[in-house]
């Protein structure tokens, strides 16, 4: 009798996987899907009874139950060991010992002040734009109103890679990048590395990260610097952050500005950083100048803008408490995995 | 510049503390703070002479009884000026002086001594040493004697002045701005000029050869001064602010460059062979000395002061060795020039000598205010040193200065500054200013620029000087700026926020590498020409980095030698090469580098044992990075690349993205100090963001029908790469094969010498019917015939 043969091997097979399962090598639902299922071993095994004689037909469904009762009891003894066995498996477990090392890494702290202002400026819907490192003295100079032979120059120390070429001093050639790329209105901000060849020290690096700002628009006043500005600086240095303007000296803005925030006289470290005045700059900015805009020929009668650039590291540094700019790029995981936030 | 307040009030009147002064002058654009004084000395107080006693068979010493606040104190003193009732810095036992010496209690000449009396120079204040420093009555016995310093000695401001301010490098220019801030009138410094009978053109003449160079040139003599000391309030004016007292003439001359900007200087006149100063660029390669001593090789744009034909000053830079003043000068000829700024730069700056003089001359100097200066020194000089003024002065001025006038338009203005400030308002700050200004109806003001102010050239100027007597604090912002763009839709590189996103929680921590490197280093992993600096800070940092790499391995060596083991680094940043030899441009691309500490040495000291990482691990990283981008058909394929041992070329649909590989601790360059192996990946994020397909690789429906697996298991020879029996049984798998995955890989028993052993699972599943055992029997079967045929894979049943 074919039919109970059959009825033997299922049993068997099951045993077998069933074993598999408690050894963990099986899964529990896929079992019962395959044995109990509604298409499943045991459904196809009583999808043969009709075709059965009459004589074999209670026997075979008496056997057909039990292996389906056997096989339902099996499973469901499986589940409460998993389940049911509570008490016995908590005791089992160590809670004290420590969980499960998840590997995490870090975001330099640059690149998070990076993100930072990148997000409140975003937020005030500026773009992002980028240029060269590598540059030529038009970009770099020429076209943001530095003349040749003027003190301006010293205010940067230059890499020059041949005459005319060099490396970036700051951020503001892709002012003139995105004027020339991006017919105005613009919005934007422009962060990316810079060079100064000056000598490595805890508070100057040869490299370091700066982020430029350039508005241009018709009717771009120096009240929408401030006013933005002294927005920027509440969203990063906190609602009560107290601003200041002083006109200070850029050659391609006029009128030029510092913005210094009020950062108070509490330490040492406060009186040193601060001159003794407890304020702190943080940002040169101004209007953009004529001669900027005629440059990528622009008329500065028609358009008005402002520009503005801050150093990354330097804000990194007074955020932190950072006293070495070097710290930046030893690459030192006992400094990077601070970061981890 | 230093600028000491009491001087400051001079000129003009104010009633300000010293800080609020500072942050006034901040406010206007001149950055002022008040000078922090250290002294070099603890444990000093003031102290009152009560007594003074010889001592018996001694030269001068004396002891003397002293009231220090709490208690009297007996000290020894050998100083002449002590006195009864004299109030003297006391340094009390244990007080620290400078040079490290600490009082003690001693015994001198057979008497005890509890400290110190101190003369200027031994608390380091002055070179004095001729007495006891004596204190004004305000000093208090027991007073903390840098209090009583602070409270009596000169406040001095530091100035830390932008370029364009060169009329501030004064006092008087400083001035000019605070009257104008406060509308107040400068008090000018008083002239006193007796001249004699010689007139000044039998005794000198002047020529310009150079009016490029030299727009004006006037000049005076005194015969039969006297050179000597300084007296003592010129002293007292230039010690605070860092000058030092050289002699009576050069002292008047430095005083008035500190007080009215104008540099001046002044020869021996008997030192003049010729007497007749003619102003000329020198010749290519000519050599002059300075007067400090340097011989200095010049060039055509070098002006020269010479005295017939004899150079005898570096023009606006330095005076010659030749000609200048010295103990025994009895006639002078002072100079008071205009020289182009330009000129004095280049000569200065190609020279790399930078004067109190040169900085005021490229900075731009008044070409009226010059003669006004001349005066002024003429007439300190005969106050300080006698002599006789010749009578008149040698002005050579060939083409009078034009005042520059600038039209201001009164709309632009305020459209520029955002406020509505009526013209009267505007005009009143110009004329404050020094400024000449007529109004031009009620649009636009017509304004003539004093000489005193040569770097207002043009509108935007008059703009700021508006603004900064207004105050830039009383421009009124304008909150909730309207928005009229959309934020950040063009960020090509939000791709570099994706990747930090999907790094970060591998465990990968970001690193920023100097891009400044040697030569042999900026290109050790990649074949590309390195940019080179021609001016670099030291051969170490005098190349552009052409790769990520060797900055990442130095980091790992870095955290190596501080026994971390367990690193996982990586960089986006960009890196550059040199196009071609000639030419000019090079090529920047951002790239991203990711390093791992390979093996044994982790630092997962846990009780659950983690994996390992090797090399699969960062394939398996990169591979995922990838498919997050949404980068399709991602393929690796054995590759030769510098640097790197067991390479890998990581492309997509054809496209070379970058390299990955196992950096050998032996292979030297950047890796020369690494410990363990380092496996590494740099991928070109530029050609990745060229593969990107924006959504992916789409999406298909979940198929209901259940997914049958089956495993391979295959013995082969042991140089038979993995990956091509995987792409036999994705070629051979039929269209149900969904996936195939190697869940084993090993060696020995049962698979023969020589051999390895390769399990695969594959899993197969229809769209739209459960498949049958049998019709998965009869693919695998085609599968395993197809190993065995093409990679001799030798399916081993259980």
């Amino acid at each position: 009798m074919g039919l109970l043969a059959d009825i033997e091997q299922v049993r068997a097979e099951f045993d077998l996987r069933l074993d598999a399962v408690q050894r963990g090598d099986h899964d529990r639902e896929q079992l019962r899907y395959t044995f109990l299922g509604r298409k499943g071993r045991i459904a196809a095994l009583f999808d043969q009874l009709p075709s059965l004689t009459r004589q074999e037909r209670p026997e075979a469904g008496r056997l057909l139950n039990e292996l389906k009762t056997y096989v339902s009891a099996a499973l469901e003894a499986v589940d409460s060991a998993e389940t049911g066995g509570e008490e016995a498996r908590s005791q089992a477990l160590d809670l004290s010992l420590p969980g499960d090392p998840l590997p995490w890494g870090s975001r330099h702290p640059v690149t998070q002040i990076e993100d930072t202002i990148k997000h409140i400026f975003s937020r005030l819907g500026f773009s992002v734009f980028y240029g060269p490192e590598v540059e030529t003295e038009f970009y770099n100079f020429e076209a943001l109103n530095f003349q040749p032979d003027h003190p301006a120059r010293d205010m940067q120390d230059t890499f020059y890679v041949k005459p005319g070429i060099m490396l970036r001093t700051h951020t503001s050639n892709n002012q003139i990048h995105a004027m020339e790329a991006l017919p105005p209105p613009l919005r934007i901000i422009m962060p990316g590395r810079v060079y100064r060849n000056e000598a490595i020290s805890a508070r100057s690096y040869c490299t370091f990260h700066q982020i430029e700002g350039l508005v241009v628009d018709r009717n771009v006043s120096m009240g929408e610097l401030k006013g933005t500005l002294e927005h920027f600086a509440r969203q990063l240095y906190g609602p009560d952050t107290m601003t200041r303007f002083r006109p200070s000296y850029f050659p391609f803005t006029e009128p030029s500005a510092e913005m210094d925030i009020y950062w108070g006289l509490e330490t040492a470290t406060d009186f040193r950083i601060t001159k003794g005045t407890g304020w702190l700059e943080i940002l040169g900015a101004g209007m953009v100048h004529p001669n900027v805009f005629k440059a990528v020929d622009l008329d500065p009668l028609e358009w008005t803008g402002y520009a503005f650039g801050m150093g990354l590291e330097r804000i990194a540094m007074l955020k932190w408490g950072i006293g070495d700019i070097r710290t930046f790029y030893e690459g030192d995981l006992r400094f990077l995995r601070q970061f981890q936030q | 510049m230093r600028l000491s307040v009491s001087w400051l009030k001079e000129f003009v009147d104010f009633e300000l503390a010293p800080e609020e002064l500072a942050d006034t002058l901040t406010a206007l654009g001149l950055e002022a703070t008040v000078e922090q004084r250290d002294y070099p000395f603890e444990g000093v107080v003031v102290g009152r002479i009560l007594q003074v006693s010889a001592i018996p068979d001694s030269d001068h010493p004396t002891v003397c009884r002293v009231d220090a606040g709490d208690g009297q104190l007996s000290i020894v003193c050998c100083a002449p000026n002590v006195a009864v009732e004299a109030l003297v810095p006391v340094a009390t036992v244990g007080a620290r002086l400078p040079g490290g010496m600490q009082v003690k209690r001693a015994k001198l000449h057979g008497q005890l001594s509890e400290g110190m009396l101190c003369a200027e120079d031994e608390l380091g204040l002055s070179g004095d040493h001729t007495g006891i420093m004596i204190l004004s009555p305000q000093a208090k016995p027991g007073q903390d004697f840098k209090e009583y310093l602070r409270a009596t000695q000169e406040v001095v401001l530091v100035l830390d002045l932008t370029p364009n301010r060169g009329d501030a490098l004064s006092h008087l220019g400083v001035a000019r701005d605070l009257a104008a801030k406060f509308n107040r009138t400068v008090r000018l410094p008083s002239i006193k000029i007796e001249e004699g009978a010689t007139a000044i053109e039998e005794l000198a003449a002047v020529s310009i050869s150079a009016p490029d160079g030299c727009h004006r040139y006037a000049a005076r003599v005194i015969t039969g001064l006297q050179i000597g000391p300084s007296p003592s309030w010129l002293v007292q004016r230039l010690e605070p602010l860092g000058m030092r007292s050289i002699n009576n003439v050069v002292d008047a001359s430095n005083y008035v460059l500190m007080e009215l900007g104008h540099p001046l200087h002044i020869f021996d006149y008997d030192r003049l062979a010729e007497q007749r100063i003619e102003v000329a660029f020198a010749k290519h390669g000519q050599t002059f000395t300075t007067l400090d001593g340097q011989k200095r090789k010049l060039s055509r744009h070098h002006l020269l002061i010479k005295d017939g034909k004899v150079p005898v000053a570096l023009a606006g830079i330095m005076g010659g060795w030749d000609s200048e003043i010295t103990d025994t000068t009895t006639s002078i000829l002072i100079e008071s020039a205009y020289f182009n700024p330009t000129v004095i730069r280049r000569g200065a700056k190609s020279l790399e000598l930078a004067t109190e003089a040169s900085k005021r001359f490229e900075r731009d100097t008044d070409i009226d205010g010059l003669l006004f200066a001349l005066e002024r020194v003429t007439s300190l000089i005969a106050e300080v040193a006698g002599g006789t003024v010749a009578r008149g002065m040698i002005d050579v001025y060939p083409t009078a200065h034009e005042p520059k006038v600038i039209d201001l338009s009164v709309a632009f203005t305020n459209r520029l500054l955002g406020t509505r400030l009526p013209v009267e308002e505007m005009a009143a700050y110009l004329r404050r200013l020094g400024l000449q200004v007529e109004g031009k109806g009620q649009e636009a003001l017509r304004c003539t620029v004093p000489p005193s102010r040569p770097e207002l050239t043009e509108q935007v100027d008059l703009i700021e000087e508006i603004a900064r007597l207004l105050g830039y604090d009383n421009i009124p912002a304008v909150e909730g700026v309207p928005v009229r763009f959309q934020g950040l839709a063009q960020d090509e590189q939000a791709l570099f926020s994706q990747l930090r996103e999907a790094l970060i929680p591998w465990g990968f921590s970001e690193h920023l590498s100097n891009t400044l490197t040697r030569h042999d280093f900026a290109n050790w992993f990649s074949e590309g020409r390195p940019v080179k600096l021609a001016n670099p800070l030291s051969a170490e940092l005098a190349f552009l980095r052409t790769s990520l790499l060797p900055g990442l391995v130095q980091a790992v060596a870095f955290n190596e030698r501080r026994q971390l083991h367990d690193i996982q680094l990586f960089e986006i940043g960009a890196v550059h090469q040199q196009e071609s030899k000639a030419y000019n441009l090079t090529r920047e691309r951002f790239m991203l580098g990711l390093v791992a500490t390979v093996g044994a040495g982790t630092e997962k000291v846990h009780w659950k044992r983690p994996a390992k990482r090797d090399l699969y691990h960062l394939k398996g990283v990169t591979e995922q990075l990838l498919v997050a981008l949404g980068v399709p058909g991602i393929a690796f394929k054995a590759a030769l690349a510098r640097g790197l041992t067991a390479a890998l070329e990581i492309a997509s649909q054809g496209r070379r993205l970058g390299l990955m590989g196992e950096i050998n601790s032996q292979s030297g360059g950047p890796a020369q100090k690494l410990e363990t192996h380092v496996a590494a990946v740099e991928l070109d994020l530029t050609e990745v963001a060229k593969c990107v397909v924006p959504g992916g690789s789409g999406y298909q429906q979940v198929a209901p029908y259940p997914v049958v697996e089956r495993d391979i298991a295959v013995a082969l020879p042991a140089d038979v790469a993995a990956g091509q029996l995987l792409d036999t049984i994705r070629k051979k798998g039929g269209k149900y094969l969904r996936d195939v995955r190697v869940f084993d890989v090993y060696s020995g028993e049962g698979v023969g010498e020589g051999n390895k052993g390769l399990a695969f699972r594959l899993y197969f599943q229809s769209s739209d019917r459960t498949l049958k055992d049998a019709e998965v029997d009869v693919q695998i079967q085609r599968v395993a015939d197809a190993l065995q045929r093409r990679h001799k894979a030798k399916w081993r049943q259980s």
